[in-house]
């Protein structure tokens, strides 16, 4: 019987990766969307 | 094909027949049935099921290939990088008296002048533009609207050049919200004003208790009034500052946002963080209740419970993600008032994390702040490296004085980490 693998998320492109950048602070969860030019 | 050393298996809320697979170097998530797991270390998978899980990085050929390449991850991301970044430091003066302001003692009557303008503006000048699509500078003090013309002023100048090289310049502010007044950003949106990332910590009486003014009033009303005003004409980011005391009375900051009609269509993203502890040498006296490691079993509870509490109202997060640290950056500055360089807004004053001056260049950091201490074969190993890479240096340096080594986060994500893609998959991030 066929399984299925349920693909929630892709996985990110290394673009969008380099993008973003860690703020001053955000020591724990270090992930920080490019806030400010997201829109660049 | 073996699992990806960089694969974290977790429960999944469908049932024990089934489990969440994440990949903490691209962050890839899939529901697949138990006994695929066991079927990926039997060899027992179908060449199509093979196919997709290679595809999404969950496989692999040569585990030593992929730690490899893992060494060259944050290479590979500063290649990839189209943008130019400064933060500048206008100013270490401020209206509101936070008791906990990490610039502490640092703070004072320092503003950039007309000189380092003008060294600032011509080292941008000097600086390589090519494989650039943008120039971005975060304006940050101390307070930043304290400097609203000089803000103006570097904004038409590095505006100017920027276009005259075929890039996009903007800009956002790091302000504490009491002068963010329609009127400044009427000013400052043509000059390239993209957003604004205001901080309210809690509810009125933990947040007024935080971030008064100096002269001992609240600032919290003055705050969101201004963020009523201007969120329909500037991106508004609201973030928050919290403590061991005080975090569980964040979301009742979310309800009253949403109740003043600040809802997740007015300001898209919330975004909680701990207080951190500064050094003796720059602390405010009077504040020791910040944390000083990820290790703080109380920052488990509050990082999950927080993120839940936002996101159930439907504000965005950040999802989880390897995104590089500003310092792993190259083509990342923080510019001072007085025109030093630094790798990170933490440690501006700092004379041995000083890289440089306007006047001249920025000298490689990556040796002397320790940038690749990651690269040896326990973090590789880690299954949580590229969502780490070594860990915060700034809150290494505050904690042992220096930014040798690794600030481990293992223990931090081995508490987080299943709470934080479970919302992920739930929110749907």
């Amino acid at each position: 019987m066929k399984r299925e693998i349920v693909i929630v998320k892709k996985g990110v492109d290394k673009k969008v990766m380099a993008a973003g950048m860690c703020c001053h602070g955000a020591m724990l969860p270090l992930i920080f969307e490019p806030v400010i030019f997201e829109t660049m | 094909m073996v699992l990806s050393k960089y694969t974290k298996i977790y429960p999944s809320a469908e049932g024990a027949d089934s489990r969440i697979l994440y990949s903490t170097k691209n962050a890839a998530t899939i529901i697949v049935p138990s006994g695929m797991i066991d079927d990926i270390e039997k060899g027992g998978l179908s060449e199509e099921e093979k196919e997709t899980l290679v595809g999404l990085g969950f496989l692999v050929e040569n585990p030593d290939q992929e730690k490899r390449e893992m060494l060259g991850f944050i290479s590979e991301l500063n290649a990839l990088n189209k943008s130019l970044r400064y933060v500048v430091v206008l100013n270490l003066d401020c209206n509101l008296g936070c008791k906990y302001c990490f610039e502490g003692v640092r703070k004072g009557k320092f503003y950039l002048t007309d000189e380092v303008e003008a060294r600032f503006v011509d080292f941008v000048k000097r600086s390589d533009l090519s494989n650039k699509k943008d120039l971005q500078i975060t304006f940050y003090g101390g307070e930043p609207l304290l400097s609203m013309e000089r803000i103006i002023s570097i904004s038409k100048k590095v505006r100017t050049f920027a276009e005259s090289k075929g890039i996009q310049y903007g800009f956002s502010l790091v302000t504490n919200g009491t002068r963010l007044k329609p009127e400044v950003v009427r000013r400052l949106t043509p000059l390239g004003l993209k957003s604004a990332k205001v901080t309210l910590d809690g509810p009125k009486r933990v947040h007024d208790a935080f971030r008064p003014f100096r002269y001992g009033s609240g600032s919290f009303d003055i705050i969101v009034r201004n963020i009523e005003e201007v969120c329909d004409s500037v991106r508004i980011q609201v973030g928050g500052n919290y403590t061991r005391g005080n975090y569980r009375e964040f979301p009742l900051l979310v309800d009253y946002l949403m109740d003043r009609g600040l809802t997740p269509g007015k300001i898209p993203m919330i975004k909680f963080d701990p207080v951190v502890n500064e050094s003796s040498e720059f602390a405010l006296p009077d504040f020791h209740d910040g944390c000083d490691s990820t290790e703080e079993p109380w920052l488990v509870e509050a990082t999950i419970l927080l993120r839940e509490e936002v996101l159930k109202r439907g504000y965005r997060q950040p999802k989880i993600m390897p995104s590089p640290c500003v310092m792993a950056l190259d083509d990342s500055l923080i510019v001072n008032y007085d025109g030093t360089l630094y790798k990170c807004p933490g440690m501006i004053g700092r004379k041995e994390c000083c890289i440089g001056d306007v006047a001249s260049s920025a000298n490689n950091s990556r040796g002397s702040h320790g940038l690749d201490d990651w690269k040896n074969e326990d973090c590789l190993a880690c299954s949580y490296l590229p969502l780490c890479f070594g860990g915060c240096k700034y809150s290494k340096l505050v904690r042992d004085g220096n930014m040798r080594g690794v600030n481990c986060k293992k223990k931090y994500f081995d508490g987080t980490l299943e709470g934080l893609v479970a919302q992920d998959v739930r929110y749907d991030l």
